[in-house]
């Protein structure tokens, strides 16, 4: 008797078979890791479930899909709704997987398991794409839920339709990041492959953020509701105008044209699969071979002992013990050593700038005339939002792919542990938020001058003074103490969102300051230290 | 018995570019019958885990010609590695899983069937006395429990060839004999064992022929008594001398410098 599980699992293994993978090997190796996921470690020093952190995650990824469709149910063209959406799901899923799967592809820690074993490149690859997609498709799916309750109840099944759109969608994304890596590596020898990849990921966040003000294009200067999706011939170049047509074509409510775009998207997406798989996965192997043992890198030693020169003088005054000192130093030490880190921090530099941009929206044509209306408006209040960005790197301290050596901090006979989290805070800002402030100083103070500075460090202390609150609130674990796990994943992207949230609070704060006398802003400038160091002192007496 | 097993031809092997660049593997020629057990010695860093992972296909890029099983590697690797076991030195395991899920993942790898799998990775739970701990998670492992179930998942699809790199880190003395007995056995099966270590004893024991790698190089190839030298001198005595440890130790006052009171 056949049973739905064969009638789903049969063509499937017909298409692995078709991009030359082992079938028995892939499932094998897929549920192995599946299982792996969902298994809490009973020693680590793990403190939420897993179920718990991934359910608590998929419910605020729920609420952001339904902040989209407030925005989405006043088109009435319903090929824009779609277009618009499936460009929103994209680029989301595109920042994911950029700053936090990247480092799960080319992960290297299974090699000894993996690599003596007689298992081909392509199913290795193959088993790690559909690892990942597994929760991406988790994100996307949570995502879109409210959009699909919107449209069942006004389109019934459309609803289904668009949600394999989605799923298809997700795939479609993995596989251009993906294939775009592994085109990469054929220029690149294995060994700097990941080195390049870190500025690549760099440059791919700035196409997608990039690519994502197509939409308000769309819509410029027009009423939403009379809002039409423009036939023209680059709209057969978007993808998400092929997923758009291809949900309607599922739903059957396609027009010609709609044929197209979902011929197009099912044709790049198969076809993507099968160069991907067939023609790219040569180079995988190499690249996880050769990174895994690393090139032999001379690493400056760290000055620890001696009180001399600058750095350990400023030190001295960021950080009030030397417990502290030894947190930040540590920190350092894996900002410069820990690719994975890097991947996940150094694409928030793109996208602050690509958002800045983006708001700003800078008049070419008139750059003079538009600059000079910029300097009568307030939108130098956007360089504190975007600037929100460079916190985001305090998210990633507490994950590492050596958590084992956490063993220290059970052992280390101090009463300031939480120090070590203060001054691995401190360190992540000093890196990664204060060279974005330096940065930003430059345009804010051509375009505004000096008398904005007050309302522009009132608001930058203010985004300090939340990342800060955000490590106690959220009972952050000490640094480098968890292993980056996969249920984990999705959480670091949800974090820069949210936050972007509550720092549109800051930004209404500091614009009511700013209608106040300037002396208000100079005085809560004057008092913003004492609140940073109030903040730190939250973390450090946990 | 005579068949060549391994052969290896200017194998050469550098990690980085540039001034980062350090060849780890100056150009080793060695040629390695079946049913000989090889011990593979060396001080750190000599180059003994390059060899090894070369040899088990989890380095890919080196120069050189090799071949394994009258194979050339290149272009054949998943017809050798289906030949060839592999014990690594430390936690190479997926530890969220159960022995048996583990011994079955790897026996799937190797196209076994599960009555294969089942059979063989129950014998040989029970002969290194896990087999009452084949459905807990390896997580809660000691190290030394770990290491018996890479020798297990080294040794389940029956290879030709058996690589080992370090393989009793963190066995006790009675896992230490069983280890030496089952090698020894495998060698007169016509198994071909590499051996990977710095455990001069083990290795004087259990080996029919000794390679020393020092700096990516071999310095000695032969029989214990040949290395000796008409000598009485232990393995670990001729290994001091050969890589000039001999000269360093007793010199140093290091020790005493750093722990005086």
């Amino acid at each position: 008797m056949i049973t739905v599980k064969q009638v789903i699992v049969a063509p499937l293994n017909l298409f692995l078979k078709t991009l030359g993978v082992d079938v028995l090997h892939f499932w094998a190796l897929l549920s192995a890791k599946l299982k792996i996921d969902f298994r809490r470690p009973p020693n680590s020093f793990q403190s939420a479930g897993k179920k718990q952190t991934l359910i608590k995650q998929l419910f605020i990824y729920a609420f952001l899909g339904a902040m989209v469709v407030f925005s989405l149910y006043r088109i009435s063209d319903m090929m824009l709704q779609f277009s618009v959406f499936f460009t929103f799901l994209i680029v989301f899923e595109g920042t994911i997987l950029l700053t936090e799967f990247t480092g799960v592809l080319f992960d290297e820690n299974e090699n000894q398991i993996l690599l003596p074993r007689p298992v081909s490149s392509r199913t290795l690859l193959l088993v790690r794409l559909v690892h990942i997609l597994v929760y991406m498709s988790y994100i996307a799916i949570t995502l879109s839920l409210p959009f699909a309750i919107y449209l069942a109840i006004n389109h019934g099944l459309l609803s289904v339709a668009f949600i394999i759109g989605v799923l298809l969608c997700a795939w479609f994304t993995l596989i251009l990041a993906v294939g775009f890596y592994m085109s990469l590596s054929k220029f690149v020898s294995a060994e700097r492959f990941k080195d390049v990849l870190n500025y690549f990921q760099i440059a791919l966040a700035v196409v997608i953020m990039a690519s994502y003000q197509l939409v308000p294009h769309f819509m410029e200067g027009a009423n939403v509701e009379s809002l039409m999706f423009k036939q023209a011939w680059w709209a057969y170049l978007l993808p998400s105008a092929w997923f758009a047509g291809l949900t309607k074509v599922i739903g059957g409510l396609a027009v010609s044209s709609d044929w197209v775009y979902a011929a197009t998207a099912l044709c790049v997406s198969l076809l993507g699969s099968v160069l991907l798989i067939r023609k790219l996965s040569s180079g995988f192997t190499s690249i996880i071979s050769e990174s895994g043992t690393g090139i032999q890198r001379e690493v400056k030693p760290v000055e620890i002992k001696s009180a001399k020169g600058w750095k350990n003088k400023l030190l001295s005054i960021l950080c009030i013990s030397e417990v502290e000192q030894t947190g930040w130093r540590l920190t350092m030490s894996h900002i410069r050593g820990d690719r994975k880190l890097k991947q996940q921090v150094y694409p928030m530099f793109a996208y602050s700038l690509i958002m800045v941009v983006a708001f700003l929206k800078p008049e070419i044509n008139d750059f003079s005339a538009y600059i000079q209306e910029l300097a009568t408006s307030s939108k130098y209040l956007l360089f504190v939002l975007t600037g929100f960005f460079g916190t985001l790197g305090v998210g990633v301290i507490p994950f590492t792919d050596t958590p084992k050596a956490s063993w220290i901090y059970e052992m280390a006979a101090t009463n300031k542990k939480y120090h070590i989290q203060s001054g691995a805070v401190k360190a992540m800002l000093f890196t990664f938020f204060l060279p974005l402030q330096l940065l930003y100083l430059i345009p804010i103070i051509w375009i505004w001058g000096f008398a904005v500075l007050p309302y522009v460090f009132l608001g930058s202390g203010l985004s300090v003074v939340l990342a800060i609150l955000l490590v106690r609130i959220q009972n952050n674990p000490l640094p480098f103490s968890q292993g980056r796990e996969m249920v984990n994943k999705g959480e670091y992207t949800l974090r820069m969102f949210l936050g972007m949230l509550m720092v549109g609070v800051i930004i209404g704060l500091v614009y009511l300051v700013s209608l106040a006398h300037m002396g208000v802003g100079i005085g809560l400038c004057v008092v913003m230290p004492l609140f940073i160091s109030l903040s730190y002192r939250t973390i450090r007496n946990r | 018995m005579n068949e060549t097993s391994i052969s290896i031809r200017g194998l050469k092997k550098a990690f980085g570019k540039g001034a980062a660049k350090k060849e780890v593997l100056k150009g080793i020629d060695l040629s390695i019958n079946s049913g000989q057990i090889i011990g593979y010695i060396g001080p750190n860093g000599a180059g003994k885990s390059t060899t090894v992972k070369i040899l088990c296909g989890i380095l890919t890029s080196f120069e050189g010609e090799i071949e394994v099983m009258g194979l050339p590697l290149r272009g054949n690797d998943i017809a050798i590695k289906r030949k060839i076991g592999y014990v690594p030195e430390n936690g190479a395991l997926y530890e969220a899983l159960t022995p048996n899920e583990y011994l079955n993942l790897v026996g799937t790898l190797f196209d076994m069937s599960s009555e294969q799998i089942s059979e063989r990775s129950n014998s040989l739970l029970q002969y290194f006395g896990m087999e009452k701990h084949s459905h807990q998670r390896m997580d809660t492992f000691s190290k030394g429990m770990k290491q018996k179930i890479l020798i297990i998942a080294g040794l389940i699809n029956n290879p030709d060839i058996l690589f080992l790199d370090e393989p009793l880190s963190g066995l006790d003395a009675n896992s230490v004999i069983l280890v030496k007995d089952m090698l020894t056995r495998l060698a007169h099966q016509g198994k071909t064992i590499f051996y990977s270590s710095h455990l001069m004893d083990v290795v004087e024991k259990i080996s029919d022929r000794i390679i020393l790698i020092d700096d990516g190089q071999v310095v000695a190839d032969g029989t214990f008594e040949e290395l000796q030298q008409d000598s009485k001198a232990s393995l670990e005595q001729v290994f001091s001398k050969l890589t000039g440890a001999e000269n360093r130790v007793g010199e140093s006052s290091v020790i005493d410098d750093v722990f005086k009171n």
